[in-house]
């Protein structure tokens, strides 16, 4: 670290705004004792030349003339910011921003100060130029290009890269899903960092960070409970066949919706289809209302199972219902056709693409209706990065057993 | 400027160390009751009398009174003949000659500003100094857009005097760094577009505060250095170096990162880029020119319709492309360091500053090949 004093900054900046000057001009403008400039000059003689000596109208003998060396001005400027940088240090900032890259503190700034004041186009362009300074302050760190205190350099660095991550964990609500895949280790990361905020002395920037951090910690924490909804699948099923079906819906669920198999509430309610009461209140049991019915049904059952969607119909919303079907039989297609949502899934899917369209209509249901495109690529995706997790570990489908007696729903 | 000539002549009266004590208590006195609040704001004219009348009638008084008998008349009399003060206001016409040096910029590239552009100044003076927190100097100044007429800008100079019956605060110091507050506010907030009657919020921009207060900063530097001709401006007249010293403290002051880190790394950020850039082209085309085509650029992207979102994303890009040139820098740095500055050169022949933007995202990282 340059060891420097505020004297020496004063000269230099005397320096650069006389150009040309004897020791007793920069002593009268820069407040500096003349003595303490005649050391400075002597010990950075290489931004001076001599340009001779003159008789001063008073007492004092004859003085130096000097100027600054002309090829020198832009570096003696960035000499004058190096000193100010050093002051800073030795003034000791918020002394946590001591020893960082400048970028590394502004992308810090922007977030914590500038985007929560924005929105839209702004926001992004904000989050881009962040990403911009945080890139370069790693530049200059790598190369060495700053002074650093690698404590501090920790502490900022982690701090906008978890708030990056947490605004890219709620920013999935509305682009790439895929960003909510590890999205509660940068929960947990963004709240180790808050804790270390939280631990510095009070000061209104350390309370805007903490802000900012609970913010977008929250954001994200709501983002991911919306991309893991709570699904209950009801069973519809009395037969193997049934069970086969309801299994495969629960573990294409999982797969689908990136959920571990013990993460979150995937309930199977089999059975009658005549309690609905019975259904609902088991599935709110865990406190939570369900986001997603997913009824599963064997062909056989297709005549109860749509007068169970007409009643659940009225009980949630019609977004909110699927229904699965073995052979997704026409018959039942018809019958809940006034009643559930605009996501049946279509006749004729093989079980992978049928995790592929379950999760699209989710992800439908709960952040709106997806485009063609969207809902292409998201399957090219899924199917990309799933299909060899199935093909290592396949879905069984058993060959159903002779067809049950028709039953009363 | 009667507390400029009042403070200019201490290094002078101390010489004579019998007068001095009386002379220093005598620009005291006066300061402290030319200043007194109450009685101010009031418009230039009668100020300026009511200075000249205070100062005439201390100078009479101490040479009646005898109570400082070594002061000679002849002094009294020039003291009192130095009040004898242009009735036209200093602070105006300090104005008027940035904001001509300033349109002259614009003008020398063949960046007019919009014709009707009309820009007024309206000084106030207050009790508690106006600048930021951490800033020295006690003064200060804002720009605003006339709701009625979006073409008019008003910039209010504010002017700390100090509070009543305590030591004023308005310094010599301060007085100096007038003519570079004028020159950061015409250059970074009046000149830029767009010309609504919606203030345009630059606090935090690190393109408006940061990049032109550096550009300011260059062109107070060559104005007092009379780069543009004699200066008319007494103040910046008498003492150009001085000025030079606190503007460069004063806008430094702006974004020391030991107070308001949010706003002031912007701004230093900003700063740093333009100075980048004034040295990258001071390599790459000589020092004698790198001055003007900064400045050009700078205007070109003042003026232009770019947001200032983008204009800062713009420094963003700067920084992360340009870092400073190593002495002997490989061919690929070169080569790229030139495209940006052909990019630079096309924006100002086309006067549009896309093929920056293009450019600075094509360029591969500098410092990554």
């Amino acid at each position: 670290m340059l060891q420097v004093s505020d004297q020496q900054y004063r000269v230099f900046g005397a320096m650069l705004a006389l150009g040309e000057f004897t020791v007793e001009d920069l002593a009268k403008l820069s407040g500096v004792k003349a003595d303490t400039v005649r050391t400075t000059l002597g010990r950075n003689k290489e931004w001076v030349e001599e340009l001779g000596k003159i008789d001063p109208s008073g007492p004092g003998g004859r003085m130096v003339r000097y100027r600054t060396q002309p090829g020198r001005i832009h570096a003696l400027r960035a000499k004058l910011s190096d000193l100010a940088s050093a002051m800073q240090l030795e003034k000791g900032l918020a002394a946590r921003a001591a020893g960082v890259p400048l970028e590394l503190l502004a992308a810090e700034a922007t977030l914590v100060e500038r985007l929560p004041r924005v929105d839209g186009a702004e926001r992004s362009a904000l989050v881009d130029l962040v990403r911009t300074d945080l890139h370069t302050a790693q530049r200059n760190i790598d190369q060495r290009l700053v002074s650093m205190n690698a404590e501090n350099v920790e502490l900022h660095r982690r701090t906008v890269e978890s708030i990056l991550g947490l605004i890219d964990a709620q920013a999935g609500a509305r682009g790439d899903e895929t960003r909510v895949v590890g999205s509660e280790d940068v929960i947990r990361e963004a709240s180790e960092i808050l804790a270390r905020w939280q631990a510095e002395p009070p000061g209104s920037y350390r309370d805007a960070v903490v802000r900012q951090l609970e913010h977008w910690r929250a954001a994200a924490a709501q983002r991911l409970r919306e991309a893991h909804p709570h699904v209950v699948v009801i069973d519809g099923s009395t037969g193997a066949e049934g069970r086969a079906l309801t299994g495969l819906v629960g573990r294409l669920l999982r797969i689908a919706l990136g959920t571990q198999p013990d993460a979150q509430p995937l309930w199977a309610h089999a059975g009658s289809f005549r309690s609905i009461d019975a259904v609902l209140a088991r599935a709110g049991d865990e406190g939570e209302e369900p986001d997603v019915f997913v009824i599963t049904v064997p062909a056989s059952r297709a005549a109860g199972a749509a007068d169970f969607v007409a009643k659940l119909a009225l009980r949630v919303p019609g977004e909110s219902l699927f229904v699965i079907s073995d052979e997704q039989e026409p018959t039942l297609l018809n019958n809940t056709l006034h009643a559930r949502g605009t996501y049946l899934l279509s006749p004729g899917l093989d079980p992978r693409a049928l995790g592929v369209k379950l999760r699209q209509s989710v992800e439908a249901r709960l952040h709106g209706w997806p485009t063609t495109e969207h809902s292409r690529s998201t399957e090219d995706a899924w199917l990309e990065g799933e299909i060899e997790v199935l093909e290592s570990d396949p879905i069984e489908l058993r060959a159903p057993p002779a067809r049950d007696a028709p039953q009363a729903g | 400027m009667v507390l400029q000539i009042l403070e200019a002549r201490r290094p002078e009266l101390s010489a004579s160390s019998a007068t001095a004590a009386d002379l220093h208590m005598v620009v005291d006195r006066l300061t402290g009751a030319l200043l007194e609040p109450g009685v101010v704001p009031e418009p230039w004219p009668a100020f300026a009398e009511r200075l000249r009348r205070e100062y005439a009638s201390e100078a009479q008084r101490l040479k009646w009174t005898g109570s400082a008998a070594a002061v000679s008349t002849a002094l009294c009399d020039r003291l009192a003949t130095e009040t004898a003060l242009p009735n036209d206001d200093p602070i105006q016409e300090l104005f008027d000659e940035v904001v001509k040096v300033a349109k002259a910029q614009l003008a020398t590239f063949s960046l007019p500003s919009p014709s009707r552009l009309r820009i007024d100044l309206k000084v106030v003076h207050c009790q508690l100094s106006p600048a930021e927190p951490g800033c020295p100097y006690v003064i200060s100044a804002v720009t605003t857009p006339n709701p009625a007429e979006p073409l008019d800008r008003t910039v209010q100079l504010s002017i700390g005097l100090g509070q009543p019956g305590k030591t004023p605060i308005l310094d010599l110091d301060s007085l100096l760094t007038i003519p570079y507050v004028i020159f950061h506010e015409v250059l970074s907030h009046v000149l830029r577009s767009p010309w609504t009657a919606v203030p345009v919020e630059d606090d935090g921009s690190r393109f408006q505060e940061g990049w032109m207060d550096f550009m300011a900063l260059r062109l107070h530097e060559a104005y007092t250095r009379g780069a543009f001709g004699s200066i008319g401006s007494p103040l910046v007249r008498d003492q150009p170096g001085d000025c030079r010293y606190h503007a460069e403290g004063y806008s430094r002051s702006r974004f020391a990162l030991d107070n308001q880190l949010e706003v002031h790394s912007q701004r230093a950020i900003g700063w740093a880029a333009a100075e980048r850039c004034l040295s990258a082209i001071a390599t790459a085309r000589g020092g004698d020119v790198a001055d003007a085509v900064l400045m050009e650029l700078s205007l070109l992207i003042n003026r232009s319709r770019q947001a200032t979102i983008t204009r800062d994303g713009l420094i963003g890009r700067i920084n992360e492309r340009l870092p400073f040139l190593p002495a002997s820098p490989t061919k690929t740095e070169e080569a790229s360091f030139r495209r940006l500055l052909d990019a630079m050169d096309r924006a100002r022949l086309a006067a549009d500053i896309g093929p920056i933007l293009g450019e600075l995202a094509a360029l591969s990282h500098l410092t990554n090949e």
